[in-house]
């Protein structure tokens, strides 16, 4: 068709659309069909799709009908009340009247679990809420063309204008959340907060050492270097007699989910093209695009050079020494996280954290500033995670079995559209992490230290948070909200100022990260054999070159090993999910 | 165990069918664990065919399309560049765990045995017998306690003067320390079944040795040792059929970015592709190569032991 | 209890040769290490489950707790859902060793009698088991056909029967159940039965006492069938229960300065409490069972 037929077509639509009225729903047919059990109950006035509330007029009548709506539910651990006895919860059932029957799994085993019901034959719960953070668009794609779950973009259309709202200024969201074969599954979980997640924690420095050392915040790495070694010359900076001073703390191969503590990537910006990698979407890390090709950015020669200059660092003694030590878990002791940010003296002088509330002591914590953007030879340090804000594409999964897939649907327009309470279903409820102050605005109670102050019988932010709203699930909490509706989480506030010193921005523009696209079952299949081994071998060498130096040597014999491992398939596979996108829009 | 020993002239003479009537009560008491296999063992090995499907969780195991071409998963596993590795390094484990680990309990068996107080033999299999309760998560936390560059095994290093050993991230001592880890985990628990085998031992022989004079080591060597050796060789047998077989977990926590070339093993990687897709025909396809090696191993292993030593399983 | 092979009553006492006297030191010394090394860092467990975390993350040796510190143990105990773990698996315990060692030891006796017919066909089939499994959902889909999905049942009956226990159990009957004395007993007119009860169980006390140790040890450390095949929180047993006490303390999302140094103090500390807590009665229990380990009385039965 040519340009000028598509925008005539384009216009006639528009207009048509226009016309069509937003009257009651049920007697749109033309262009929606509700499922049999819904226009059933529409009929009867038991279910009200018109957008406003309650969406079940008579739960008892619905319920003695055609019972509960089966809710499956993966719970956290650090949860004591009852999912149904939530604050948030309740406050559902009473404005919205769907009662829905929560089937709570424990997060162990939790996709175990879910194979096993789906395997099971006998009827799936008809909505699942979470499947394990970030892990909704993969187990979806695991399962596409099994009949498990039911698409929801016609859902969204029909009965969510506020998601239709939100897709439509945000592509990349939109992109993000269909799969392959066009469909979109569940509804997304959104989380802005000003990018606070697309990259790393900030770089820290300890500015009374610097001070005590007589130098300037360092400009380019090799500033650096000297900022470290004048720490490590000067003997006792911290005063307690005991020579426990730590230069640069760093933990390579650490899986946290936002890659804070592994400096090492980092600092390949400065050496040529940037690396990145988080704990937190695994199966893209080294991936970039550059100039709409994807590329294994671990293969480039940033990461031989970087890894010299860290040899460097190792071998003058500039380093922890337990920087090879990776614990089993985040809670290892192994970590300095865990270990030297948990005294009271500061012990180090340089390093990577996500938020500075890690540092425990608060003397301590404000002896650190962010470090500004370092220059290399070939570039600035600082990188972007392949992260998404959306960070779950398919929660509120409907599946096959569903009756009632408009009354779900009708649900979670419920939770979008009302902003505040939105930000309360995601970080708790009014009365305990919030309180509304006169402003109309939802603020925390903090203390003098910035500390929130918690209400009895919880201790903590965190716990008030999980015992009074399931958390993730299908919401959205958009930048706008912030200072409008409620205030900028109160802990995340120095971590992102910390960031923007390191030089966000500059990082955000520099490439395209891969964004969190759903692959076919059969390319999700392939990554998650090859990934590992490839993810692995880059592991390897890294430790290899910091330890020994070696790069020259070794560089071949990296590069053979890595295409023998399927790295040119990896970027293939990548390739064809980014042009299949591309060619779709 | 098949014995040496030649059946009364009585029962020789009988036919099959009357000496299994005649055994019935036999049968009896093997009905239950017959019963038990039969349900929860052989029932559900209808399963292993996963590993030639293209399985539809939905569908079920039996209806689900047969694999195109039908050792998809098995090409799949094996066209990976860490195949290989990771067979070689499960293999190695496993044997280096044999020739290092299966005769502590053993001799461990045989010393405690010789220990005369009663109350102190006690307490020491009580304390040999401790680590095993250990999971595995716990016994690779106090590994990284003791081990890890800043613990307590490298301070006392450092204190006379050493270097530091990063013993929990380089590939030269994943294994001295998995199998060295190992061996103080189940040393007590695994002598159990020699110790008991050992207190079957009548007193007459030691009588009669003690009275030709010989010494404590000579006991050992020519009565306790030639009288466990049935259970030795059973318990060598069952080792060697289990070589395929090492679980993930203790490998997969003890993994880290220097040692993966030797800490890969089949069941890791197996486990890792799982956590990103669920692909249970992948893993039951690896699953059941492993057995099926761990089984002809066994198989031969036991032909072998028949014919040299008369001991075996079946 | 064993007695004391090395002196037989009526002997005349021998002064012990210096052989003997050089492998008892060297035996000692050996047994003394052996205990140092195993107790060493169990004892450190118990040390680090009671010191303040700051000392214990220094990594240095610990000999006493030198700073009382026993919020861990206070989370614990606080934890509702401790006791129900601990109820459930001594139950679970319980139940499993009844069943399992009344279904094992009968038929390993039965395949120990080499006049059984069939004998290594079905020493075969239970030995293939050992290898070939259908894996979880097959095991699964049983379960729940049976109807026993979220009871004890599902976690017992699976595991009913270890063919390796079964192997064990086996080469005892065969080695210590001289033949003489089947044979003696059958001229008597004892039935299989007979001889089953009231002679052979009787004379295996000790690979009794080893099955009901094997099998209470692996039905206490079950977790990863529980987490499957039981649903309620209130059936969960110990080993699930002490996992979501650890990971309910771990560092969550938004969470205060203050809140998480306590935090940081408990989150290892309490893997070594869950240690103690989950290991220590079983190691109580072992000495009883430790009583069974007797000598068989088998000799003076033939002779007489």
């Amino acid at each position: 068709m040519s340009k000028k037929t598509v925008g005539i077509l384009l216009v006639l639509a528009l207009l048509l659309s226009s016309l069509l009225p937003a009257a009651s729903l049920a007697e749109d047919t033309a262009a929606y069909e509700l499922s049999p059990k819904t226009a059933e109950a529409v009929a009867e006035g038991l279910v009200n799709l018109d957008g406003t509330l309650p969406i079940i007029t008579d739960p008892d009548a619905f319920e003695a009908k055609y019972g509960k709506i089966s809710m499956l539910f993966v719970n956290s651990a650090d949860r004591t009340v009852p999912v149904e006895d939530l604050v948030m919860v309740k406050r559902w059932e009473e404005d919205t009247g769907i009662r829905f029957d929560w089937q709570s799994i424990p997060a162990d085993g939790a996709s175990e679990k879910i194979a096993l019901i789906l395997a099971s034959g006998d009827n799936l719960p008809d909505v699942i809420w979470n499947f394990g953070d970030g892990k909704s668009s993969s187990t979806v794609i695991t399962y596409l063309d099994q009949d498990v779950f039911m698409p929801t973009e016609k859902l969204i259309e029909q009965f969510c204008p506020t998601l239709v709202k939100i897709f439509n200024e945000n592509p990349k969201y939109n992109m993000e959340a269909t799969a392959p074969d066009g469909h979109k599954y569940g509804f997304p979980y959104i989380e802005q907060m000003y990018g606070l997640v697309l990259t790393p924690g900030p770089l820290l420095i300890n500015t009374v050492w610097l001070d005590e050392v007589g130098m300037e915040m360092p400009t380019t790495v090799d500033e650096l270097t000297a900022v470290l070694e004048a720490f490590k010359a000067a003997g006792d900076l911290n005063g307690n007699g005991i020579d426990d001073e730590i230069p640069m703390a760093t933990s390579f191969g650490s899986e946290d989910t936002f890659g804070s503590y592994d400096a090492f990537y980092r600092f390949t910006g400065a050496f040529g093209c940037e690396d990145s990698y988080c704990g937190g979407n695994k199966y893209s890390d080294h991936l970039r695009i550059i100039d709409g090709k994807v590329v294994y950015t671990a293969l480039d020669e940033a990461m031989g050079k970087t890894a010299m200059y860290f040899h460097d660092l190792y071998t003058k003694g500039l380093l922890n020494k337990d920087c090879f030590d990776v614990g089993s878990d985040s809670g290892s002791s192994t970590n300095y996280r865990n270990n030297e940010l948990a005294q009271d003296t500061a012990l180090i002088g340089v390093m990577g954290c996500w938020t500075d509330m890690e540092i425990l002591n608060n003397e301590v914590r404000h002896q650190y500033a962010a470090i500004p953007q370092l220059t290399g030879e070939a570039g600035t340090t600082g990188n972007a995670l392949n992260y998404s804000e959306m960070q779950d594409a398919c929660d509120t999964a409907i599946t096959a079995d569903c009756e009632f897939p408009e009354v779900v649907a009708a649900f979670v327009e419920y939770m979008i559209s009302d902003p505040a309470l939105s930000i309360q279903s995601n970080w708790g409820a009014v009365g305990y992490n919030y309180y509304l102050a006169d402003d109309g605005v939802l603020r925390f109670n903090l203390d003098e230290n910035g500390d929130i102050i918690p209400v009895a019988p919880y201790t903590s932010f965190g716990t008030m948070r999980v015992n009074t709203t399931p958390c993730r699930g299908s919401m959205v909490v958009l930048n706008e909200y912030y200072d409008t509706v409620a205030e900028y989480a109160y802990d995340a506030k120095t971590l992102l100022e910390g960031q923007k010193i390191n030089g966000k921005e500059a990082d955000l523009a520099k490439y395209d990260t891969l964004p969190k696209i759903m692959l076919t079952t059969d390319e999700q299949a392939a990554v998650a054999r090859i990934y590992d081994p490839l993810a692995d071998t880059v592991d390897r060498y890294v430790t290899d070159w910091v330890l020994n130096g070696n790069v020259e040597e070794t560089w071949d014999a990296y590069q053979a090993e890595m295409q023998a491992a399927g790295v040119e398939q990896l970027v293939e596979i990548y390739q064809a999910a980014i042009d299949r996108i591309n060619s779709a829009e | 165990m098949t014995g040496n020993r030649a059946l009364p002239r009585k029962t020789q003479e009988k036919s099959t069918l009357m000496r299994i009537l005649g055994g019935w009560q036999l049968y009896v008491l093997l009905i239950p664990a017959l019963v038990c296999l039969i349900v929860f063992a052989y029932y559900p090995m209808y399963g292993l065919v996963i590993a030639f499907k293209n399985f539809k969780i939905r569908a079920g195991i039996l209806a689900s399309p047969w694999a195109d071409p039908i050792f998809k998963y098995f090409t799949q596993f094996f066209s990976t560049s860490i195949a290989v590795n990771a067979i070689v390094n499960t293999v190695l484990l496993s044997l280096y765990q044999l020739l290092f680990a299966f005769w502590v309990p053993i001799v461990f068996a045989l010393l405690l045995n010789q220990v005369r107080n009663a109350t102190i033999r006690k307490t020491i299999q009580t304390i040999s017998y401790a680590p095993y309760f250990l999971s595995n998560v716990v016994l690779v936390c106090i590994i990284s306690v003791l081990f890890s560059a800043n613990g307590v095994v490298n301070n006392v290093i450092t204190g006379f003067g050493g270097e530091i050993k990063l013993f929990t991230s380089q590939a030269q001592y994943f294994r001295p320390l998995y199998i060295g880890s190992g061996i103080w985990q189940t040393m007590g628990f695994n002598a159990i079944v020699f110790i008991a085998a050992l207190v079957g031992i009548s007193p007459e022989y030691y009588e009669a040795a003690v009275i030709d004079g010989a010494s404590k080591l000579q006991r050992i060597l020519r009565i306790d040792i030639p009288l466990i050796m049935p259970t030795i060789v059973l318990m060598f047998i069952l080792a060697v059929g289990n070589i395929m077989t090492v679980g993930y977990e203790k490998a997969y926590l003890m993994q880290a970015s220097g040692n993966t070339t030797v800490s890969e093993i089949i069941s890791t990687y197996v486990y890792k592709v799982g956590l990103q897709s669920a692909q249970y025909s992948f893993a039951t396809a690896v699953g059941l190569f492993n057995a099926v090696i761990n089984f002809i191993i066994l198989v031969l292993a036991n032909s072998l032991s028949r014919r040299l030593a008369d001991i075996s399983i079946f | 209890m064993n007695s004391n092979k090395n002196s037989v009553p009526g002997m005349v006492f021998t002064r012990p040769t210096r052989a003997d006297r050089v492998f008892d030191i060297v035996n000692g010394i050996i047994m003394a290490l052996v205990c140092v090394v195993i107790f060493y860092p169990l004892y450190y467990v118990v040390l680090a489950s009671m010191t303040d975390p700051k000392i214990v993350n220094t990594g240095r040796l610990l000999f006493y707790p030198e700073s009382f510190y026993t919020a861990g143990y206070a989370k614990a105990m606080e934890y509702p859902a401790l006791l129900s773990g601990y109820q459930n698996t001594v139950l679970y315990t319980v139940m499993s060793v009844v069943f399992s060692v009344s279904v094992t030891v009968p038929a390993a006796y039965a395949l120990s009698r080499i006049d059984l017919v069939g004998r290594r066909v079905l020493i075969f089939l239970f030995t293939f088991t050992m290898f070939f499994s259908g894996g979880l959902i097959p095991m699964f889909l049983t379960i729940k056909m049976l109807g026993i999905y979220n009871t004890a049942w599902a976690l017992v009956l699976p595991a009913g029967v270890s063919v390796y226990n079964l192997i064990v159990c086996r080469s005892f009957f065969d080695t210590s159940i001289p033949l003489e004395l089947l044979e003696a007993s059958k001229l008597d007119g004892c039935s299989d039965f007979g001889f089953f009860f009231k002679i052979a169980i009787p004379l295996s006390s000790t690979i009794i006492a080893v099955m009901v140790l094997f099998y209470a040890t692996s039905m206490w450390n079950t977790f990863f069938n529980a987490l499957m095949f039981i649903q309620d929180d209130s059936k969960m047993p110990l080993q699930v229960v002490l996992r979501n006490l650890v990971l309910s303390n771990q560092l969550s999302q938004g969470s205060s300065a203050s809140e998480l140094a306590e935090r940081q103090k408990i989150i290892d500390q309490l893997k070594y409490v869950i240690i103690t807590l989950s290991a220590l009665p079983l190691i109580i229990v072992y000495p009883f069972v430790q009583k069974y380990f007797a000598a068989g009385v088998t000799i003076g039965a033939v002779k007489g």
